[in-house]
């Protein structure tokens, strides 16, 4: 399971709440729990990874089971877009694609 | 408005080596020397750098323009918004003459980025972008990477086709005295070019460059001249993937576009010569479509028929865009202005694309977060 934040506004949902309030309209955020299924949108390796990371770095936008797109690691080989799977929440604070298979 | 481009100045971009203010002192004197004897003093000046202190490890910047200019005592303003800080300086200046708080305003854009390695420049430029996409390890590139993959897809294109940008911006380049990059290339060099961010390779990259611009405003004379027609801006979310997605696009350049016509009294098909915010290939494509200059999905059509050639109905990037100028992050929005300018002067020399009397300039800003239309006209003023 993992746990957005979705605006009582508008729908907006973001992944975190440290914004305290919807940059789109103001509205608070009330958590919602996801189980964090959803297929990939779009993803990328960096060929040079960025400072403070190891190679290879890459990154997928995931399509969420009621959740929308969300951004996350993918740290088990680049993941093909369409390809399903779930997104866990490590304890750093980032998601992380972890591919079905 | 009732606002005027008196003169401009604009170095060459590349890795130079000057420092910033150096760079920024030699686009602000060309302007200077290129105005009227009576406009030659600012008596305000505006300096865009996005990201001065990280990459050139210098603060204060408009007391040190303000001294390398031997003009001390001048007041002034710094902007920052990140890689459309030039469109924002420019819009800042001309808001500050249209307000009569100011009679002639120079701005200045700078910034130089190869001091730095490019791990730490990307570093620095990664800092535009939200909270949590810093977090994830997210860059401008891989950013730029995810976003052109949803528009690709969405339009059932290839990334192969986007090279069709790259190769006509380089193209365009070869005119361009000023350009990092003036050389042309082919789909084939572009699309095996080596990967940055897959599947963004480095000839679908803007480069990292170093360079200045400058512009002095004025009120209009009763002389035919180029003025400011119209401008807009607009912020967006910070996190993309939270953004609402339709069009898929930049929502921010779609406003900054409609206030622009609104004020410009415009509509997109008076527009004659464009330049346009292609740091990425792909991005060129949804400028286009976000500025109304075709539909959605368009783009790619819309190039490959040649409509935003040199000769075609709408000019688009004829100085080679950022991609063929290069991209000294707070610069590219004030010279786009620039070669706008030139153009509706009539003094492009290679890259005069006809004789346009409307154009236009666009910006984004980080990843879509802060973007900035710009209209300019050449008309009699009364
Ligand atoms: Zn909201």
């Amino acid at each position: 399971m993992i746990t957005v934040f979705v605006c009582s506004g508008c729908g907006l949902h973001f992944p975190s709440d440290e914004i305290r309030r919807c940059p789109e309209c103001g509205g608070t955020l009330s958590a919602k729990e996801l189980e964090g299924r959803g297929r990939v949108a779009a993803a990328t390796e960096l060929s040079v990874p960025p400072e403070g990371w190891a190679a290879p770095h890459r990154l997928v936008l995931a399509q969420v089971d009621g959740g929308g797109l969300l951004l996350a690691l993918a740290t088990s080989g680049t993941p093909e877009v369409g390809s399903t799977g779930r997104l866990v929440r490590r304890p750093e604070g980032q998601l992380s694609w972890q591919g079905d298979g | 408005m009732s606002v005027a481009i008196a003169s401009t100045g604009l170095t060459k971009f590349g890795r130079r080596n000057e420092g910033l203010i150096e760079l920024l002192v030699e686009a602000g004197r060309e302007a200077l020397e290129g105005a009227p004897a009576s406009a030659r003093r600012p008596d305000c000046v505006v300096v865009g750098s996005m990201a001065a202190g990280a990459l050139a490890g210098l603060e204060s910047l408009v007391p040190r323009v303000a001294n390398g200019l031997g003009l001390a005592g001048l007041p002034g303003w710094r902007v920052e918004s990140a890689s459309a800080t030039g469109a924002g300086a420019f819009q800042l200046g001309a808001h500050l003459v249209a307000s009569s708080a100011f009679e002639r305003v120079l701005v200045l854009a700078g910034e130089k980025m190869t001091a730095q390695a490019t791990g730490s420049t990307t570093t620095a430029l990664a800092r535009s972008l939200s909270a949590n996409e810093v977090r994830h390890g997210a860059t401008m590139p891989s950013m730029a990477s995810l976003l052109s993959q949803l528009y690709l897809a969405r339009y059932h294109l290839s990334i192969e086709d986007v090279a069709e940008v790259t190769v006509r911006n380089r193209a365009c380049a070869q005119g361009n005295p000023k350009a990092q990059f003036p050389s042309a290339v082919t789909a084939a060099q572009v699309n095996e070019s080596r990967m940055v961010s897959s599947p963004l390779r480095l000839l679908h990259v803007s480069a990292i460059s170093d360079g200045a611009g400058a512009v002095l405003l004025t009120r209009p004379s009763s002389r035919e001249s180029v003025v400011v027609r119209g401008m807009g801006q607009a912020t967006d979310v910070l996190e993309v993937a939270s953004r609402p997605m339709e069009p898929l696009g930049f929502r921010a350049t779609r406003q900054a576009a409609r206030a622009a016509y609104d004020q410009a009294g415009v509509g997109r098909k008076e527009v004659q010569t464009s330049e346009v915010h292609d740091a990425f290939a792909p991005f060129q494509l949804i400028d286009l479509e976000d500025l109304g200059f075709c539909g959605p999905g368009e783009g790619l059509a819309w190039t490959r028929a040649g409509r935003g050639d040199p000769n075609g109905v709408l000019p688009v990037n004829p100085s080679g865009g950022l991609l063929g100028r290069g991209h000294p992050v707070g610069v590219s929005g004030l010279a786009q202005i620039i070669e706008v300018d030139r153009q509706l002067r009539g003094e492009a020399g290679r890259m005069q694309a006809g004789s346009p009397r409307v154009g236009l300039a666009q910006s984004v800003g980080g990843l879509g977060s802060h973007n900035f239309v710009t209209i300019l006209g050449r008309e009699q003023s009364a």
